[in-house]
């Protein structure tokens, strides 16, 4: 495992994770650091265990039954696996975009403001200057604003998959995760959101499952490339893609298979 | 709205019947069949509902016209394309069968007696006859178009297709008739008085104000309880108690709740509730609210079912607890079809007679101020009632008109339940 030496904070880490759905390993012994306010993308053919691995970072895998994990996912130096940790507040703090779009069937205000009102700010100017704010941030501030109490069921694809980052933005996170965001997407919503995850960086920390190594190129600065549950290389995004030091990985940045 | 007919494929057709070149031998025959055979449905239908008969005459004509254009039709194509026997084997039946149904026409009575059979029904021929014309006619229509279009898919395509229309008018038939009969006996029966007025005089006179007011308790008293019951039981098995055989056993349960017969919940009522509280209101929408919370449940689960699993996962991503997201992202979306579920088990609490005929009604003297523990009168008892005393007293019209009012109240539940559902449907 290559490990950046530059001074930035580690935000999350995983240590000797494992993890079981029933009786299927699907992780085998991850670690790895990711760095604050960078894009860290998970790369690796299908099956390989990316979007299992993206889930453990905000515990989503705890709503699927039989499933089972050991090691640790430390956030902040704190375990969040721990039997004190509350996985509710932790997911107040790492939040998650998911491959399909999923605005619920409310109004694009009420869409963004569910996260506050669900931390229990009731006031209205407030929630108005959230929702702006958060809309901006996602680049679909100008779109919506005229209709924000139509269905948000009424927008396109692209924009509904904005309004899923508006809506994880709206509760101020410190990370944000994104599970294939594009690939339900045609290629000039991709293209929009991929801007949007360059201007993201600077202020929240962006990891990414990606099945497009062109994606992973331009968008991150590190990159993890797994293959059938286990973490094979792991280092900066340039280093991977032009000088991959194991030979499995370099087999698939060259599309020998994946 | 969008036209379903295309405006250049009218005017297409229109040229083409003006130049006359549809006028061939074929076409002919196509044409005199399916007349015949929509007369034989028609007045199928029409015999029925008039207790009529179109004589005997005027049938067999049909029948062996319908048969002779057939044979003229098989020959043709026997000939033009050489189908074998064994594909034309069907029609050739058929033909043989207007044959012999137009034969032995005459030979049936007006009216076959079987009492010396022991059967107290009698076969009245015109009963018979219509059920048959409007089978032939379906059959013989299908046969035409068939043979029309060569026995190739499009002519089975069409036949289909005609034939599932016919089946659909088929069903809503006896609907019409019966809902129709209802209202034709009954609105005449209702006036002020009878809308406003207690019974007098063993149903005779006076109405069923009293007996209106107490289906409305019942109706309100079983929404309070088996309302909320029902959506929170239903909340509880889809979304908390996740397989395991606790929820296993509580699932068959409300299925074999569903399926008990209602007098059974009677008598229940009357061993376990009538001790307690006597004739009372409160048996009535204790026993009601046992039938109608299975359907609540069954209703209420498949509409949280509905709402997909990536809507749940959107707000737990969020940091929304269970119940948050429970309470403000499933149950909204599954509203409507909870409450379309709720309203369907009210409208069928409100017609059941069975349960409540013994536990909770009296048909006169109930109070004037419904009491939750003191008896009542209600439509459906009140109806039965007026059925017994149909020999003894002049009860007929005053009993049309509750069954009339009784299914308005029916129907308008379940239009309203309709409109519902569709006003506030979410499509995901």
């Amino acid at each position: 495992m290559v490990k950046d030496m530059t001074n930035t904070k580690d935000i999350i880490s995983t240590k000797n994770l494992n993890l079981w759905y029933d009786t299927k390993q699907a992780l085998i012994d991850i670690s790895m650091d990711m760095q604050q306010n960078k894009v860290t993308a998970l790369i690796g053919p299908s099956g390989c265990g990316k979007s299992t691995l993206i889930r453990c970072f905000n515990r989503m895998n705890d709503v699927i039954d039989k499933c089972k994990i050991t090691g640790e996912v430390t956030f902040h130096g704190k375990n969040i696996y721990s039997s004190s940790a509350d996985a509710v507040g932790i997911r107040k703090k790492i939040g998650m975009v998911f491959q399909k779009p999923n605005p619920f069937p409310k109004s694009i205000y009420e869409n963004i403001a569910y996260g506050p009102k669900i931390q229990g700010i009731k006031d209205k100017k407030k929630l108005d200057y959230i929702v702006e704010k958060s809309l901006k941030d996602a680049a679909l501030w100008n779109e919506v604003s005229d209709r924000l109490n139509e269905s948000a069921m009424g927008l396109s694809g692209g924009q509904q998959q904005r309004l899923c980052i508006a809506r994880s933005l709206a509760i101020e996170p410190e990370i944000i995760l994104m599970d294939e965001p594009c690939s339900a997407l045609d290629p000039i919503a991709t293209a929009k959101i991929e801007d949007l995850i360059n201007v993201l960086k600077k202020d929240y920390t962006v990891i990414i499952v990606t099945h497009n190594m062109q994606q992973a190129a331009r968008v991150s600065d590190f990159a993890a490339y797994m293959y059938l549950g286990k973490l094979i290389e792991f280092g900066k995004t340039k280093q991977i893609f032009e000088k991959p030091t194991e030979e499995l990985t370099e087999n698939y940045i060259t599309g020998r298979f994946g | 709205m969008k036209l379903p007919l295309d405006i250049t494929k009218i005017q297409s057709f229109y040229t083409y019947l003006k130049s006359g070149t549809w006028i061939t031998f074929p076409n002919i025959v196509f044409l005199l069949i399916t007349a015949f055979s929509l007369i034989m449905i028609l007045s199928g239908f029409v015999s029925a509902m008039n207790n009529s008969y179109i004589g005997d005459g005027v049938l067999r004509f049909l029948l062996l016209a319908t048969g002779i254009l057939f044979i003229i039709q098989t020959v043709k194509i026997r000939f033009k394309h050489h189908y074998t026997i064994k594909l034309l084997l069907p029609t050739i039946c058929f033909i043989i069968i207007l044959f012999l149904f137009a034969y032995f026409l005459p030979l049936f009575p007006p009216k076959y007696d079987l009492r010396p059979y022991e059967i107290t029904a009698s076969l009245l021929k015109f009963l018979v006859i219509s059920i048959f014309l409007i089978l032939t006619g379906l059959l013989s229509l299908s046969f035409n178009i068939r043979s029309f279009f060569g026995f190739t898919s499009k002519g089975k395509q069409y036949s289909a297709y005609i034939v599932l229309i016919f089946s659909i008018l088929l069903i809503l038939y006896p609907l019409i008739i019966f809902i129709g009969n209802i209202t034709v006996n009954g609105i005449g029966g209702i006036n002020w008085e009878f809308l406003t007025e207690d019974v007098r005089s063993h149903g005779q006179q006076g109405g069923i104000v009293k007996a209106l007011i107490g289906t409305i308790c019942l109706i309100i008293g079983v929404t309070v309880i088996s309302l909320p019951l029902g959506i929170g039981a239903a909340v509880y098995l889809t979304e908390y108690a996740k397989g395991g055989i606790i929820v296993r056993i509580i699932r068959i349960t409300v299925d074999i709740l569903q399926g008990i017969p209602s007098i059974v919940f009677g008598l229940f009522a009357l061993a376990v509730l009538v001790p307690l509280f006597g004739i009372s209101l409160i048996n009535g929408i204790l026993v009601l609210s046992f039938l109608t919370l299975p359907i609540i449940i069954r209703a209420s689960e498949e509409a949280i079912l509905a709402v997909p699993g990536s809507i749940r996962e959107g707000s737990y991503a969020l940091g929304a607890s269970k119940w948050q997201t429970i309470k403000r992202v499933v149950l909204p979306p599954a509203l409507p079809g909870i409450i379309t579920g709720g309203v369907l088990g009210l409208g069928r609490a409100a017609g059941e007679t069975a349960p409540i005929m013994f536990v909770a009604c009296v048909f006169l003297g109930a109070p004037h101020i419904p009491n939750l523990f003191a008896p009542i009168q209600a439509l459906p008892y009140h109806l039965l009632t007026l059925i017994y005393y149909l020999g003894a007293y002049e009860v007929e019209q005053n009993a049309w008109a509750t069954a009339f009012l009784l299914i308005a109240i029916v129907l308008l539940i379940n239009a309203g339940s309709i409109l519902i559902r569709e006003k506030y449907r979410v499509e995901f």
